[in-house]
């Protein structure tokens, strides 16, 4: 692939998976397809860094970061012209993790407004970065909805969003919510808004074939009502990803590793535990984000050589 | 300011009576002394100007730093050949004009589109004529304008991932990256150099 991707990971409602989906696309890009990855945590929870940072190593890149000048994620919005902290992720060539802050708690909870100027800064900043890490791939980890910068920032930096939806009663309402809410401001502050990609099917059980069949079905209703709704024309691509990210139990543990230098995930893909359960499950895990990335970057090929056929 | 305030050492501000009164009122209400309101009053006051001063100095001097960056990281990666690799030249030479192309894209597409044309642009040339006139000035040809851009950027092309086809009387450009030239909007604009002399 020539010119980078950015990606947004964007849901309405929170506990969908947003984090998982990250990691596993981040962990599949870089480890299985061998292209250089940036994980960008833009939620004040931080949840994508506690993926990756252990507080051995969290207190490391805060020391690093107050040493060397650099700042967070979210800083990055707020002041521009800072230089951000970049964390390469032991175990996997490639990928990288522009992580967020705790202290960014405090000031969501005070309320964050991003203007459209600054948003398209950012963007900058994550261009600068490709150029210097020579990246592939940029995913940007969104909070879940209930902030209400997610919309500017997600529509000046991201080319595409990708949307989890995981089993559950609000998960697939919450698909049409986002896709209404995103599209109307978007379409707004951003001429041409970003394309949907597609939703996930998350958190299902491999073997539960009959309900995935009928989710899938409800996702593409909800998708094509919605895209009604705000006026727009439904995206080129099927509205629902053939791979399932199914439940396992390796991905309900991703976070919260204390000690240690490498995450609990990473240490999972290159097989560092060898008991019969953890191979068994590690192998599921393995094949089940192969396929997932095959088909994420598939589909960014086919609208990228969409979009030059028809301008061309 | 931050430094002494961590110190406490003793500052004498004379306020003036409305003022003061105005803020006594204020530490009444939060239940805080007048000092203290006033320190933390001061410290809004800083950083939402730190914000600005970091926000305008990214448009006004870092963006410019960013592009020579990466002219001179092409040039030593032999993707670009240059004569003169003084800063000052490099950036009046290439990189105010790529801005001005930055600039004319996004006023007229909304973003930094990834293809664009001639025939693309002479279809929209009511709104190309008027972003030229405010950012250079009336009476231009715009399509000469883009033009002459193009002819000034195609050394350093390549550095921003940036591909120039041409065929006869008619050119195309290929960006490879948007986002490197996000933050290049307004460079070498009139408005822009109007704003940093006043």
């Amino acid at each position: 692939m020539s010119s980078p991707t950015f990606t947004g990971i964007i849901a309405f409602k929170g506990g969908v998976g947003k984090t998982v989906l990250s990691a596993s696309l981040g962990i599949g890009l870089s480890y299985m397809l061998k292209r250089r990855v940036l994980l960008v945590d833009l939620d004040p929870q931080a949840n994508l860094s506690e993926v990756f940072l252990t507080e051995t190593t969290l207190s490391a890149v805060i020391k690093k970061a107050f040493e060397t000048d650099r700042v967070f994620s979210f800083d990055l919005i707020i002041r521009p012209a800072e230089n951000p902290i970049i964390y390469e992720i032991p175990g996997i060539p490639g990928l990288y993790l522009l992580p967020s802050h705790h202290k960014f708690m405090r000031e969501a909870a005070y309320g964050i407004n991003v203007p459209m100027d600054r948003a398209v800064s950012f963007r900058g900043i994550l261009g600068r970065l490709t150029k210097e890490l020579e990246l592939d791939h940029v995913i940007i980890d969104f909070p879940p909805q209930m902030y209400q910068y997610v919309i500017t920032i997600a529509a000046a930096s991201a080319d595409y969003i990708v949307t989890p939806v995981a089993k559950g009663a609000f998960s697939i309402p919450s698909v049409g919510y986002l896709i209404e809410t995103y599209y109307d401001v978007a379409k707004v502050i951003r001429r041409e808004p970003s394309v949907f990609l597609g939703a996930i099917l998350t958190r299902y059980d491999e073997g539960n074939s009959k309900l995935i069949k009928l989710s899938r079905e409800r996702v593409k209703e909800t998708v094509s009502k919605s895209f009604k709704n705000v006026n727009l024309s439904p995206p080129p691509v099927d509205p629902v990803f053939d791979t399932v990210l199914y439940y396992n139990p390796l991905l309900t543990k991703i976070r919260g590793q204390l000690i240690g230098f490498t995450p609990y995930i990473v240490k999972h893909i290159l097989g560092k535990y060898t008991s019969d359960v953890s191979r068994r499950l590690q192998d599921r895990l393995k094949a089940n984000i192969a396929s997932l990335v095959r088909e994420f970057e598939e589909r960014l090929n086919w609208l990228a050589a969409l979009e030059k056929s028809r301008e061309s | 300011m931050a430094s002494s305030i961590r110190e406490k050492q003793r500052v004498i501000i004379e306020l003036p009576y409305n003022i003061y009164r105005t803020i006594e009122k204020l530490a009444y209400i939060r239940g805080s002394t007048i000092e203290n309101t006033i320190v933390e009053l001061t410290k809004t006051l800083l950083g939402i100007v730190e914000d600005i001063d970091s926000h305008y100095s990214l448009k006004y001097s870092k963006a410019l730093d960013h592009a020579y960056d990466l002219v001179l990281r092409a040039v030593k990666e032999g993707k670009v050949k240059l004569r003169k690799k003084d800063k000052a030249y490099i950036v009046e030479n290439y990189v105010k004009p790529l801005g001005v192309i930055a600039t004319i894209l996004v006023d007229l597409y909304g973003k930094i589109p990834k293809r664009v044309s001639k025939r693309d642009l002479e279809s929209r040339l009511n709104n190309l004529e008027d972003t030229i006139s405010r950012i250079a000035r009336r009476g231009l040809n715009p399509i000469k304008y883009i033009l002459n851009k193009i002819e000034k950027i195609k050394p350093i092309a390549p550095a921003f991932d940036i591909e120039i086809i041409e065929s006869e009387g008619n050119f195309e450009l290929v960006f490879g990256n948007t986002a490197l030239l996000e933050n290049l909007y307004g460079v070498g604009t009139r408005p822009l150099r109007r704003r940093i002399k006043t």
